[in-house]
């Protein structure tokens, strides 16, 4: 029996430029397959790596040959909930061609929104709901049978005589240690490029969960909401195993920059030191980023300069909104004052700062929007990364945001498009907010100047500035509609 | 080849992603940003409309009165930039606080000048008007900081302000002949914002405090009474923006 993990042919955030990654996940599950089910085939076709076009990714499935086929996301980095309705589509012209090959999809939006998954989508023959790796290995090993009985595969969302089963909830894993190291060499890893300037760009996700669980969160449906709150549940993998991993990117492939695309790297002071202690010792030639929480990183303050020495390049966190009290309402976990600090810091230690914030919140007008760009100019990080509230199915804030929803078109979902109004504003006004507030960012303090001209931040990381400052106007017009 | 201009006010309106109807209906324009920054103070909860090129916009409140706030610029080529986007954000009074030199040697440092013209010296306004063009100041801003000055109990003086782009070049013969077409005092910037305004159908007029004087030798750039005037000046602005709204 033969699996293919399909990438389809997709972008990134728009601010990122030309951004191909691997599809992490899929590299994780190749692993998880091939050391508990050496039996079952893996084929890899990442059309987004390889440039190929929808027909071009038609065309290549017949010769692979697969038994099923997989579409999902761990985390929301490509197109948040715009990689959906890419994969209906993707789904629909696999079934037009290939009418019996089974479609299994997964991992965000789909892994909370399973119901909707397979009631909306037809082309989908399974769904999986939650934490994905050993829900694929049971699938697989059943599914190779003659007879299966995919009613024991827990995790699994499947039909039978057209009903929609939900089988038994898969727990989460508890020990990441045990997952094998992701099957790098099924990939074209000489094709990714990160940032439109960073090659060879890999990114890697090294623990799950996050203990803040901000009530905005997209990342809460990337888990199976059985799970009473699964997403809160953070788990990380030790140490030395990412270090291990690293290394191997860095000697094997040759990958110089990583980006460690935790949702929150750093909840954990020892892991931390102990990172930074494998880090030494390994001396790496490799940049690294991680995405983490303000609190924490100011916790660490004493350990960044030399995390700094062993690469730490770059980090990304976030304010989102500009009052202490909406941070705690929120979930948040930090106050400005401590984002302020880690800013200050990390700009005496040469570290690019990119600090996301939000916008479209039920009660933003124009005051509360222009007090949190005034508030984020203050702190002055290096990359403002702006995104607009999502009312996904599945986060906590769903009930508050939804009667504001104003384009359900989906496609549309992708951080950078208005779909939701506010009590003052309307969509459109948000989006033109947003193009004003991207350009006031870039163009105000000296900053272009200064990043570009800066004689502490690492190339790279600035290569990153770049990337986010070059798609700006794109960014704007998509912003407000302009296009 | 003949094609339109290349670049409006109205196209960095736009590049500045500035929405219609922001301004508020008067507009107070100091020179230098640090003017405008002890201006902001008086304002009650400004927010940014756009900061360009060392300029910044901000609208706010004055005793409830919407006023658009901006450093418009020391020398007339950036000043004729601000007044041009400002009229085309739709404001409907402008008001200059300034600094000038004094040509009257009856007149001190800290003292205010209202000027009720301009004398073109500069070389931004023959791009929009001919030699024979009369740049006056609104007579309804004048009489407002005249009624504002008087309540404060300040010396002002009313004339034809001389604006020039030489600094250095204010020689005794340039200041002699501008003496016989009846300047009251010089600036290098009030010709380029009184006459792009006027053409554009803005009211505007302007509040200046004498910071030296020609026919004295008298330097008070750095006088502390000079200092006192200019904060003053932009009280005056301010109670002229109450008169004016007052009268409608």
């Amino acid at each position: 029996m033969k699996i293919l993990f399909i990438q389809p042919s997709m972008g990134a955030w728009v601010t990122w430029g030309n951004h191909k990654a691997i599809n992490i996940a899929h590299a994780q599950f190749a692993a998880c397959l091939r050391e508990w089910a050496p039996e079952i085939e893996i084929a890899i076709l990442d059309c987004r790596a390889m440039d190929y076009s929808e027909e071009q990714m038609l065309e290549k499935i017949g010769p692979i040959a697969p038994d099923v086929i997989y579409f999902g996301d761990a985390y929301q980095m490509t197109e948040t909930v715009a990689i959906y309705p890419r994969y209906q589509r993707n789904a629909r012209m696999i079934k037009a061609k290939f009418p019996n090959l089974p479609i299994l999809a997964g991992g965000f939006y789909i892994a909370a929104n399973y119901e909707e998954a397979m009631r909306d989508t037809p082309e989908f023959d399974y769904v999986i709901a939650g934490e994905q790796e050993l829900t694929i290995v049971d699938f697989c090993k059943e599914f190779a049978k003659d007879n299966p009985d995919l009613s024991i595969v827990k995790g699994l969302v499947h039909r039978i005589d057209g009903r929609i089963i939900i089988n038994e909830y898969r727990p989460l894993i508890e020990d990441l240690d045990t997952l094998p190291m992701p099957a790098y060499d099924l990939f074209p890893m000489d094709k990714y490029i990160g940032y439109t300037y960073i090659k060879p760009y890999q990114e890697i996700y090294t623990s799950r969960g996050c203990p803040f669980g901000c009530t905005f969160c997209l990342n809460w449906v990337s888990y199976d909401l059985r799970g009473n709150s699964d997403w809160k549940n953070h788990r990380f993998r030790s140490a030395k195993l990412v270090v291990d991993e690293l290394e191997l990117l860095n000697t094997k492939y040759g990958v110089k920059f990583v980006f460690i695309f935790d949702l929150n790297f750093n909840p954990s002071r020892e892991r931390v030191e102990e990172f930074l202690k494998e880090m030494q010792e390994r001396k790496l030639d490799l940049k690294y980023g991680i995405m983490g929480n303000a609190s924490a990183l100011y916790r660490d303050r004493d350990l960044l300069p030399a995390l700094r020495k062993t690469g730490f390049v770059t980090a990304v966190y976030g304010l989102e909104v500009s009052e202490d009290e909406d941070l705690k309402t929120y979930g948040k976990g930090t106050t400005v004052d401590i984002i302020k600090k880690v800013t200050e810091q990390f700009h005496e230690l040469g570290i690019l700062s990119i600090v996301t914030w939000m916008m479209g919140f039920p009660n933003d007008d124009t005051r509360k929007i222009k007090e949190r760009h005034a508030a984020l100019d203050s702190i002055d990080p290096d990359v403002s990364s702006l995104q607009m509230l999502l009312p996904v199915p599945g986060i906590p804030m769903y009930d508050e945001v939804i009667p504001y929803l104003d384009d359900p078109d989906l496609s549309k979902w992708d951080f950078h498009q208005p779909v939701v109004r506010t009590k003052h504003l309307s969509k459109e006004q948000l989006g033109r907010l947003a193009a004003w507030e991207n350009r006031e960012f870039f163009s105000s303090k000296g900053r272009i100047q200064r990043i570009l001209e800066s004689k502490t931040l690492d190339p790279l990381a600035v290569s990153i500035f770049k990337s986010y400052f070059e798609s700006m106007h794109a960014f704007s017009q998509k912003a407000s509609g302009a296009n | 080849m003949k094609r339109d201009i290349h670049l409006t006010a109205e196209d960095i309106l736009r590049m500045v992603n500035m929405e219609p109807g922001m301004v508020g209906k008067y507009a107070l324009v100091p020179g230098p940003m640090d003017r405008l920054r002890s201006l902001l103070n008086e304002i009650e909860k400004p927010l940014l409309d756009f900061s360009f090129m060392d300029h910044e916009m901000y609208t706010g409140c004055y005793n409830d009165i919407p006023v658009t706030v901006t450093n418009g610029g020391r020398y007339c080529p950036d000043s004729a930039i601000m007044t041009e986007i400002l009229c085309a954000a739709g404001t409907e009074n402008i008001i200059r606080i300034g600094s000038c030199g004094a040509m009257n040697e009856n007149y001190d440092i800290g003292d205010f000048i209202i000027p009720t013209g301009a004398i073109r010296g500069d070389g931004v306004t023959p791009h929009y008007v001919t030699e024979n063009f009369s740049t006056v100041a609104d007579y309804k801003i004048i009489n407002a900081l005249i009624e504002a000055c008087e309540k404060r109990g300040k010396k002002y003086h009313l004339g034809l302000v001389w604006s020039t782009d030489a600094l250095l070049r204010e020689t005794n013969e340039v200041i002699t002949k501008m003496l016989n077409l009846k300047a009251v005092c010089v600036d290098m910037v009030s010709s380029a914002l009184l006459t792009i305004a006027q053409v554009k159908n803005v009211r505007a007029g302007a509040i200046l405090a004498v910071s030296d004087n020609l026919i004295t030798g008298e330097v008070g750039m750095i006088a502390p009474k000079f200092f006192a005037a200019e904060t003053e000046s932009i009280k005056i602005a301010l109670d002229a923006v109450g008169i004016l709204h007052k009268a409608g």
